[in-house]
């Protein structure tokens, strides 16, 4: 199956999308563009500037889960609020530069391993903290629950899609997240020297 | 050798999210007075007020950028050699080089943990004690 049918009953293709894979951060102005992407317990958030019309979409997840409040500034947290950061800025940058312009909508954070610990709504509780912490509201969002999803996301109309995916991927889609998580986490090398 | 507990930091970042864990990185480090600002204005308005002895700043900001925050810095005869750290993101090459032309001390480049941030600070204020 290619096509994802939205709400209004339009088809949306996803064959000609652009994949937004973790870690990664696309930001466009192009009305051609549809990203996609594939959430187990990782969290993408589509963030647009409503009045220029520029959106995009991240893709991360927390790599060292803990509940403790102590890591609410921890590794993790460090790297997810990178990630909000990164593209709220990059939207900013290309748009009209004011947060008031911004719409959000976050997906993802499925507990898609019933077995181990659920990383997933560690992921959601992150983000939504995030939100409220920098006083944004989600104009949509779908968070949690024991699945995977594919979302697509048009950065021009801001219209984003869900799709819940069959149980049978999760084991795979888990075990590929958690070892990039483990991957994309070293802190930044340093590459301009200083005088 | 200075001492982290007898330092004064400020932070400037408009994300509450950042300088949260900007703060709480220095206290891991060892530092005692740690000023939060919101913005490039709010930190001018503060430094007015509080003795401040290392800025480290974020470069994208609403209301006076970290560039421009920079900038009236090293203008101004109090402040002119105040030590300053720009945090910028890993794509963000020409702002460093800009900062550096506007007299930035070093930078950080996000995400940073709290050794490389350890690093930063003491290339420009000296080896803590």
């Amino acid at each position: 199956m290619t096509a994802i049918a939205s709400q209004k009953g339009q088809m949306l293709d996803r064959v000609g999308a652009v994949t937004v894979h973790q870690g990664d951060c696309l930001v466009t102005d192009s009305p051609d563009v549809t990203y996609s992407t594939v959430l187990g317990s990782c969290i993408s958030a589509c963030v647009r500037d409503t009045k220029a019309q520029v959106g995009g979409m991240n893709h991360f997840l927390l790599a060292v889960q803990s509940s403790s409040a102590r890591d609410r500034f921890g590794e993790s947290a460090r790297y997810g609020a990178y990630a909000m950061e990164q593209l709220i800025n990059l939207v900013l940058t290309k748009g009209t530069g004011r947060k008031s312009n911004l719409e959000i909508k976050v997906f993802g954070g499925g507990n898609i391993n019933a077995s181990i610990t659920d990383v997933g709504a560690a992921n959601a509780a992150f983000v939504r903290a995030f939100m409220a912490d920098e006083g944004y509201v989600a104009t949509s969002e779908d968070l949690g629950g024991a699945f995977a999803r594919r979302v697509l996301f048009q950065p021009f109309t801001g219209r984003a899609f869900v799709k819940r995916l069959d149980s049978t991927i999760n084991e795979g889609l888990m075990r590929e997240e958690l070892a990039h998580a483990n991957q994309s986490i070293k802190p930044v090398e340093d590459d301009i020297e200083l005088f | 050798m200075p001492k982290a507990s007898q330092v004064s930091v400020m932070i400037v970042d408009d994300q509450q999210s950042m300088r949260g864990i900007c703060k709480y990185i220095l206290t891991q480090l060892g530092f005692k007075e740690v000023i939060e600002a919101k913005n490039g204005r709010d930190a001018l308005g503060k430094l007015e007020r509080n003795h401040v002895d290392l800025i480290i700043s974020d470069w994208n900001m609403d209301d006076v950028d970290g560039l421009t925050l920079l900038k009236v810095v090293r203008k101004h005869p109090r402040t002119a050699k105040l030590p300053f750290i720009m945090a910028t993101g890993r794509s963000d090459q020409d702002q460093v080089r800009e900062a550096i032309s506007c007299g930035v001390n070093n930078y950080v480049i996000k995400p940073f943990d709290a050794g490389t941030m350890k690093k930063k600070i003491e290339a420009v204020i000296g080896t803590l004690a």
